[in-house]
């Protein structure tokens, strides 16, 4: 899917969130909506004219940066330690477009969503020693062994910090009920 | 007054009183780095063991504690583009940037020394300017109020990272995202979809935990190898290039610190505004804005004093009127009443020397934490170079318990996922992220004071108070002045080139 169709269908996505919103806020009494109105309208009205602006421009041209555009300065700015952003490496990049992600970008909201639910499941301790140590081992980073104790030290570490330190009341999961009818 | 300075400095120069400090210190360190914990769960968490204590180590132990949280959000969000809390947010523009070229140690030590000065400058300002600051602030209400969020969120303009439309379309965002819950004016649950856990909103710490800390570690997970840029292999400057960075500009110290110190002065607005603004107004200043969001070290430096100056102001009016000047000012009232001070205008006279023992805290916690500050600077500065395999595992699992901790609901952790993806997606398509979080920020000032202001002053409040209506020019007039630079500076182009483009 081309670039300006994925900025397409996000902006449609938004202007829905807008509408929804606006529909929403039309319901509440007139003090209730005073603020919400008129900000969903102007945000329907921005991204339509962010619609049309990214429709009528080349795809090169669809990332515009704020301060190049405020300044007018063409080319990439030196860094603070005055090293200037190799041009010729850009003009490169350009030309050749970078391999899809999308694959890895799938596997990373399946980890988060994955990682979410045992938090939900089991609770926190349990969960991060089982999220760790797995990531550790299916990336071969570490070997399991050493992989159980870089895990076992950084969950004990954790525990300390929030539990005992910071005296944070610890949840027990979903599974709790479970477990202890066992 | 003199008398007050010196008696302050004494109350503090017991052992109990230095070693207090010490450990609020460290303490702070420690919890600012946690994403999601600042400055006023640092403080809500010690407060039940300070009492029967003296009260300049009580009070050393809290503020210490809080003055050292500032520093340690701000380590997060130089080195992971973390903002560990919102009055940081700004240094992630050019905090990170730097980290990335290879940069860290020189960050962190500009922004420690840049907080050091603006805390000291900000104590000094406001011992100066007590005798002005009170009747300006009875001036002062909420249309003015209203005006400043007003040119808080105008500022936006000034500074999206991606696109102008782009950036105020994700501030709209962040506007009504703030307005989940239960609206405080009319009691009316507003897109909680009856749920119970959205009367109360969506908690700001955790939409940061996953707007930014979440959604960096995906994004990481999916470059993979390590934050730093692929050709940078080690750092490339010291703490001390920092330090001289810092004092070299001396001037843009001193004038964000003034503005850190108004800016608390003023009930209600926030630190997380003054790292805003002074971004804004190092920008807007500069000779070369275009190295702003690239790594510009001026980028550190104005958040970094305005927030470390914002402390002393804050003290103002949570002294003077009982009023707090922010969360964490809240917290230091109670311990105000434990020990029997009541805060209020007698404050002022009957107690001048516990007010200057408090700037005096200031000054020496934010030293305090300057040292140790430089001294882990380049430990710190190694962290970014860590293995992806290594950082995100390790990251995501202190974020969701720090989302967890925040407010001690499971369902926070869903809502940082959420955040998370919502924050991968945005930085994708270039919709800035930083200007959803202003929005939130700026959104319930916005409409508690619009709301006063109706009620107080009728429907042409704008006309009917001059200051509100100079105020509301100022706001135009700094809104229009880059469009109209632009559109002056490409007429010279123009010219130069005989009209050819």
């Amino acid at each position: 899917m081309s670039r300006r169709a994925q900025e397409n269908i996000l902006a449609c996505l938004l202007m829905a969130f807008f509408v929804g919103v606006l529909v929403l806020s039309l319901g509440y009494s007139p003090r209730a909506r005073l603020v919400p109105v008129p900000i969903s309208v102007l945000g329907i009205l921005l991204l339509s004219a962010q619609l049309v602006w990214q429709n009528l421009r080349s795809p090169d041209e669809l990332h515009v940066d704020m301060l190049e555009f405020l300044t007018r300065r063409g080319g990439r700015p030196k860094d603070d330690a005055g090293n200037a952003d190799d041009e010729a490496a850009d003009q490169g990049a350009a030309a050749a477009p970078p391999p899809s992600q999308f694959g890895r970008e799938v596997l990373a909201f399946a980890k988060v969503a994955g990682f979410v639910a045992m938090f939900l499941l089991l609770g926190p301790f349990p969960s991060v020693f089982i999220f760790v140590f797995a990531y550790f081992s299916l990336t071969r980073h570490y070997h399991w062994a050493k992989a159980i104790i870089v895990t076992t030290i950084f969950v004990a570490i954790t525990y300390a910090l929030f539990v005992e330190v910071l005296d944070i009341q610890l949840y027990h999961g979903l599974l709790e009920p479970l477990v202890n009818s066992l | 007054m003199l008398e007050a300075i010196v008696g302050g400095l004494t109350m503090l120069l017991t052992p109990q009183a230095v070693l207090f400090m010490f450990i609020g210190v460290v303490y702070g360190l420690m919890v600012g780095i946690l994403p999601g914990l600042g400055g006023i769960v640092a403080m809500a968490l010690l407060l039940p063991f300070a009492y029967g204590y003296e009260t300049a180590a009580m009070l050393a132990l809290l503020l210490g504690a809080h003055i050292a949280t500032i520093w340690g959000s701000s380590v997060t969000g130089i080195l992971f583009k973390v903002p560990g809390a919102a009055k940081s947010l700004a240094l992630i523009f050019d905090g990170y940037p730097l980290t990335q070229q290879g940069h860290a140690s020189r960050a962190l030590g500009a922004s420690a020394t840049a907080a050091l000065l603006g805390g000291i400058l900000g104590a000094i300002f406001l011992a100066i300017s007590i005798p002005i600051v009170r009747p300006v602030m009875l001036f002062l209400g909420p249309p003015e109020y209203l005006m400043m969020a007003l040119w808080g969120l105008t500022i936006i303009a000034t500074f999206s990272e991606g696109s102008l439309l782009k950036g105020l379309v994700a501030a709209c965002i962040g506007v009504l995202i703030a307005f989940i819950g239960m609206d405080p004016v009319t009691a009316t649950p507003r897109f909680t979809f009856g749920s119970i856990f959205l009367l109360d909103g969506v908690s700001f710490p955790v939409a940061m935990i996953g707007l930014f800390a979440v959604a960096e570690m995906m994004k990481l997970y999916v470059k993979g190898g390590s934050i730093l840029d692929r050709d940078v292999t080690e750092e490339r400057s010291t703490v001390l290039d920092g330090v001289r960075d810092a004092i070299r500009h001396w001037w843009l110290v001193a004038r964000s610190s003034l503005l850190g110190v108004w800016i608390g002065v003023l009930p209600g607005i926030g630190a997380s505004v003054g790292g805003i603004a002074a971004y804004a107004q190092a920008v807007q200043t500069s000779k070369t804005p275009e190295r702003f969001g690239h790594g510009a070290i001026e980028g550190v430096i104005a958040p970094d004093a305005t927030v470390g100056a914002n402390e002393g102001g804050g003290l103002m009016p949570t002294l003077a009127f009982g009023i707090p000047g922010g969360e964490s000012m809240a917290i230091l009232l109670i311990a105000f009443v434990t020990m029997g001070v009541t805060p209020g205008p007698q404050m002022m006279t009957n107690h001048l020397d516990l007010v200057f023992a408090m700037m005096w805290i200031i000054v020496l916690a934010n030293g305090m934490t300057t040292l140790i500050g430089l001294g882990i600077s380049p430990y710190l500065a190694r962290l970014p170079a860590m293995n992806a395999n290594i950082m995100v595992p390790l990251v995501l699992s202190v974020c969701f318990i720090g989302a967890f901790a925040t407010r001690g609901d499971i369902e926070d952790v869903i809502v940082a996922a959420i955040f998370g993806g919502i924050g991968y997606i945005m930085e994708k398509y270039n919709y800035s992220r930083a200007n959803l979080v202003i929005g939130m920020v700026l959104a319930e000032m916005i409409e508690r004071n619009l709301h006063i202001s109706l009620t107080l002053h009728g429907d042409w409040f704008l006309f009917t108070r001059p200051i509100t209506l100079t105020m509301f020019i100022f706001v135009i007039f700094t809104t229009a002045l880059p469009f109209y630079r632009n559109w002056r500076r490409g007429r010279m182009v123009a010219a130069s080139t005989g009209g050819r483009p």
